[in-house]
């Protein structure tokens, strides 16, 4: 095949190209750390070093910014496993299980499932960019209004799959994400809503509130066991899953690195969304589904694989259409044009030896990743022996600084601190915190785009249903908010019959052995 | 379940009862609030929009029939989660006087910046979690607000605040 | 262990560096803080970042950028209106200066800047899909005026600049176009490549690689000359209809800083602006050059706040 050939001399004009390869070690480094931390992004790391790239060939210059947009996104699970501080959104989804296997001592485990699920994942998408880049470039077309509201309902949906023991619960959460993301500059008509006049208001304080609730409230958490503060938080176990184990994951890591690339195609949608669908999905075709939530390594690795996944679909419709579907590669399109490279449909054509070279530097800068991160696992598990006593304050100051530098403003780390008081109380009377965060992710793209959508056919509310794409994702939303609700149903009906069946041969047991 | 601990039980389940019903109010309250605000949203200016107090006003809807399911299920002693375990007075005050520090400390950042603010912060919490050891509390609590400076300040261009009075 | 001995030494570290500063001397003695009202990556952003890197070999001291994003730049611009006046916490100011007073979504007004310097300015232009039927501006308008509402038009969000270039040709021809917000300029233009509008009324900066890629075509800018990069492209008013928006990029600084001060940073701002290596880089981000001192640029702020006062209220917009 063409591509391969491409692709192999793109690997050997790579390896004549030292100092590039250097930079994209520095890259990904850089990326990790910035993603670990909360607050900080890819994108702002990508910011930040664009000057510096100014002065840089173009290959160089790319592959230092795709390492730090790939360890940006992987960063993320590292906090998020390790202490619930989710650096990233995408992460958020991580930490739902990553962060139960911690609890129980698996904290090695998760971190090596979560490395070895992101490299995956995103080379997949890579291999996706190069050989399939030409076929699916315009699948991001299709994306119009209407569809992109189905998407975000269709991810709403999937709170009922993540609410724990109570689905009342979970929806509330969910409901009040919802009214919260209403708050500021109104999709449609820029009106002010809910805001008290208050600039920084303008915007949903997003980051900030599932700083909040995930890591401040945990570590408010871990101010009540008094007994318990000396003691160190948890092992880390072993890190490389096992054969078996990993072997029953494959399938997981398959669907969800594809459907990681779909939505990174989607303009609008990125990593936190594709990490969410991914661990729903997997939800869904798992034989066990009670056990996510409660420190299941497939929830890790689907969320991982999703996340990572979105890096190749998110560039494919950048280079291909010139659109950037994201912040990080908004600022990727500007350092392209910088480097004299037009993105848009004739890229492919007039600069197909840079690309594949950088296709080939972005294959190496994964496998870099996967190296840094197998090598620093060790290192980083150690914030777990530190004493809780160290842990916990170092923890809140970072929540803080982590909060102030998103934006330099200080009114959004009071909103930090409102949000993780009421993470603690959530989280005591078992209202789950990621129904939050998705509501806050998709709630803004579920409303703006209906409002659109209806604009754009004039008023009528006929895309709801002729529109394939559309009726599709409404439907599969439809289902998966019903199935727990069902299955639930189901569940019951059997069990008050068993139940039944049991009180009436069981009646004498029970009077003997007393009730427990 | 253990008979010894039934007593436990029964007070950790009247506290979530009772936590229950205060949040399904406070949700109820919250959305009602939010309905009566989006009367002074401005009308549609589009004629082909649904202007900017539906989707608010759905939201609310939604969360007051919840709410009272919430309620309704609670008061037929279901709707309880495992995570509710019966904690001391003494639990809860460690964690108001933490938030109660963190607030001080964001007070404090604001004024006199984040050095300062952050090494008696530092150095509060970790007292108030039993590390009372007069020269290894306060090390630690510099070195800590010193890491984080340098890597945000030096590290990644963010310039943390140096408090208004100092400006 | 390892952790007590990393915070010792962070301990010394920063007891070295808090020694070393102190004092003060002509200014600028500590390094300027240039606060961005959008987000890194975008088109302001970036402009900053290149002036900030360029203004190294002009002034004694390094600009740092800081973004401070939200309510449509509301949040960075009141911070640069509310900053000390002493030259230390400098401003990119961008058109909605103009505009957000306007619309009772700022608590700052046009005359709360000094201005500076511009650097930047792009203006509005009517683009559709390649294979659209109207092949100039004529054709597209009269389309337009015999099918009322029926052009639904792509703008980066109601109320921002080019809604406000698009509901100005509206005033001017007489005509009626479905208004679209989009959450920036480049979902719009996906929307427009995708077929989902009809046309986008963004800067020719926003759509320049789908042009030369034969995806979409100009048919119009809202300037008053043609377009260095798209010469055949005619402006609006040779065509007959009095619109010129533009959207622009410069520094400004609060109201009450120093005489010496505005004019320390007047003449670093316009040998950074001279410098080839700016001028490059602004062409290479697509982004066009247009350096104005301060007098020409405060003109250009006074006459669009003015223009913009009565749009606002003719749309409805005041609030």
């Amino acid at each position: 095949m063409h591509e391969i050939d491409m692709l192999l001399q793109g690997f050997e004009r790579l390896a004549s190209e030292p100092f590039a390869l250097l930079l994209a070690v520095v890259g990904v480094a850089l990326g990790i750390v910035l993603g670990a931390l909360p607050g900080l992004t890819a994108t702002m790391g990508v910011a930040i070093l664009l000057p510096f790239t100014f002065g840089l060939d173009p290959l160089s210059g790319l592959l230092m910014i795709s390492g730090v947009f790939f360890g940006g996104i992987y960063g993320g699970s590292i906090t998020a496993i390790l202490l619930k501080i989710p650096g990233t959104p995408a992460a958020a989804a991580t930490a739902m299980d990553g962060f139960e296997m911690t609890r129980r001592g698996q904290a090695g485990l998760a971190l090596g499932t979560a490395t070895f699920s992101s490299f995956l994942g995103g080379t997949f998408s890579v291999f996706v960019l190069i050989f399939l880049a030409p076929v699916l470039a315009n699948f991001a077309l299709e994306f119009s209004a209407s569809e992109s509201f189905a998407l975000a309902v269709f991810g709403l949906s999937i709170i009922s799959s993540i609410s724990g023991r109570s689905l009342v619960k979970g929806l509330m959460a969910g409901f009040v994400g919802l009214l919260i993301a209403t708050v500021g500059l109104d999709p449609m008509g820029g009106f002010p809503r809910f805001t008290g006049g208050m600039t920084e208001l303008f915007n949903v304080p997003f980051i900030p509130v599932m700083i909040g609730l995930f890591a401040a409230a945990e570590a408010f958490k871990s101010l009540e066991d008094v007994d318990l503060r000396r003691e160190v938080a948890a092992a880390l176990g072993r890190i490389i899953p096992p054969w078996s184990l990993f072997r029953k994951m494959l399938p997981t890591v398959g669907r969800s690195s594809a459907l990681g690339v779909a939505i990174g195609m989607i303009p609008g949608a990125g990593a936190d969304i594709a990490a969410f669908i991914a661990y729903s999905e997997t939800k869904r075709f798992s034989k066990t589904p009670e056990t996510f939530g409660r420190g299941e390594p497939s929830g890790v690795a689907a969320c991982e694989a999703g996340s990572n996944g979105c890096t190749g679909g998110a560039m494919l419709t950048m280079l291909t259409l010139g659109i950037p579907g994201d912040a990080v590669t908004a600022v990727m399109l500007g350092a392209l044009t910088l480097q004299g490279l037009q993105p848009g449909p004739l890229l492919f054509q007039d600069h197909a030896d840079l690309l594949f070279t950088l296709f080939a530097g972005m294959l190496v800068c994964y496998v870099l990743m996967l190296v840094l991160g197998l090598a620093s696992l060790r290192f980083m598990g150690r914030i777990l022996q530190m004493p809780k006593s160290i842990l916990t304050p170092a923890i809140l100051v970072l929540c803080i600084v982590g909060t102030y530098a998103l934006n330099n403003s200080m009114f959004d780390t009071f909103i930090m601190l409102a949000a993780g008081v009421a993470g603690y109380f959530m989280q005591k009377y078992g209202f789950p915190a990621s129904p939050v965060v998705l509501a806050l992710i998709m709630g803004p793209m579920a409303e703006a785009n209906f409002r659109r959508a209806l604009s754009l056919s004039s008023g009528s509310y006929d895309f709801l249903y002729t529109r394939p794409i559309t009726a599709g994702l409404l439907l599969l939303a439809a289902m998966t908010l019903f199935m727990p609700l069902l299955r639930h149903l189901i569940g019951k009906r059997n069990r008050s019959r068993r139940a039944a069946l049991a009180r009436e041969e069981g009646a004498d047991l029970d009077s003997k052995n007393g009730a427990e | 379940m253990k008979p010894a601990s039934d007593e436990t039980t029964a007070g950790a389940r009247r506290a979530e009862t009772i936590a229950n019903l205060i949040i399904a109010a406070i949700v109820v309250g919250v959305s009602v609030a939010a309905i009566l605000g989006t009367q002074h949203f401005p009308a549609v200016r589009l004629s082909t929009d649904v202007g900017p107090a539906r989707f608010p006003i759905i939201y609310s809807g939604v969360l007051i029939v919840l709410s009272l399911l919430l309620v309704a299920g609670t008061l037929r002693g279901r709707q309880f989660s495992e995570a509710a375990k019966p904690k001391g007075r003494n639990a809860y005050l460690a964690v108001a006087a933490g938030v109660a520090l963190t607030l001080i400390c964001l007070v404090a950042i604001v004024y006199v910046g984040y050095v300062a603010s952050t090494i008696v912060y530092v150095i509060a919490l970790m007292v108030l979690m039993g590390r009372r050891n007069l020269l290894t509390t306060p090390l630690i609590a510099i070195g800590l607000t010193a890491l984080v400076y340098f890597t945000f300040s030096y590290g990644l261009h963010v310039p943390l605040p140096v408090g208004s009075l100092f400006e | 262990m390892k952790w007590t001995t990393m915070l010792s030494g962070a301990v010394v570290a920063t007891a070295v560096a808090f020694a070393g500063a102190a004092g003060a001397a002509d200014y600028p003695n500590k390094p300027i803080e240039l606060v961005v009202p959008y987000s890194a990556g975008g088109g302001t952003d970036l402009v900053s970042r290149a002036f900030a890197d360029a203004a190294k070999a002009h002034l004694p001291q390094p600009i740092g950028v800081v973004n401070k994003t939200g309510g449509a730049g509301a949040v960075g611009l009141s911070a640069i209106m509310a900053a000390r006046p002493n030259g230390y916490k400098i401003g990119m100011g961008t058109v909605e200066i103009t505009m957000l007073p306007h619309m009772g979504l700022a608590s700052f007004t046009v005359d709360d800047f000094t201005p500076i310097a511009r650097l930047n300015a792009e203006p509005s232009a009517v683009t559709v899909k390649a294979d659209a039927p109207w092949q100039t501006i004529e054709e597209f308008m009269d389309y337009a005026e015999a099918n009322p509402n029926a052009v639904r038009i792509g703008n980066s969000g109601t109320g921002a600049i080019w809604h406000l270039a698009a509901v100005a040709l509206e005033e001017a021809s007489g005509v009626t176009f479905n208004h679209i917000p989009y959450d920036g300029a480049n979902p719009a233009v996906t929307a427009l490549l995708g077929g989902h509008i009809e046309a986008v009324t963004v800067s020719p900066a926003e759509v320049v690689s789908q042009v030369q890629a034969g995806k979409l075509k100009i048919l119009a800018v809202m300037n008053e000359d043609r377009s260095q990069t798209f010469p055949d492209v005619p402006t609006l008013k040779e065509k007959g209809y009095d619109v010129t928006v533009t959207t622009w990029r410069g520094i400004v600084v609060p109201k009450n800083t120093p005489d010496d001060i505005v004019d320390e940073l007047r003449a670093a701002a316009k040998a950074t602006a001279d410098e080839q290596s700016f001028r490059d880089t602004l062409t290479k981000l697509n982004l066009t050059w247009a350096y104005a001192d301060a007098p020409d640029f405060a003109k250009v702020m006074q006459k669009d706040d003015a223009f913009f006062a009565d749009m606002m209220a003719k749309l409805g917009m005041s609030n």
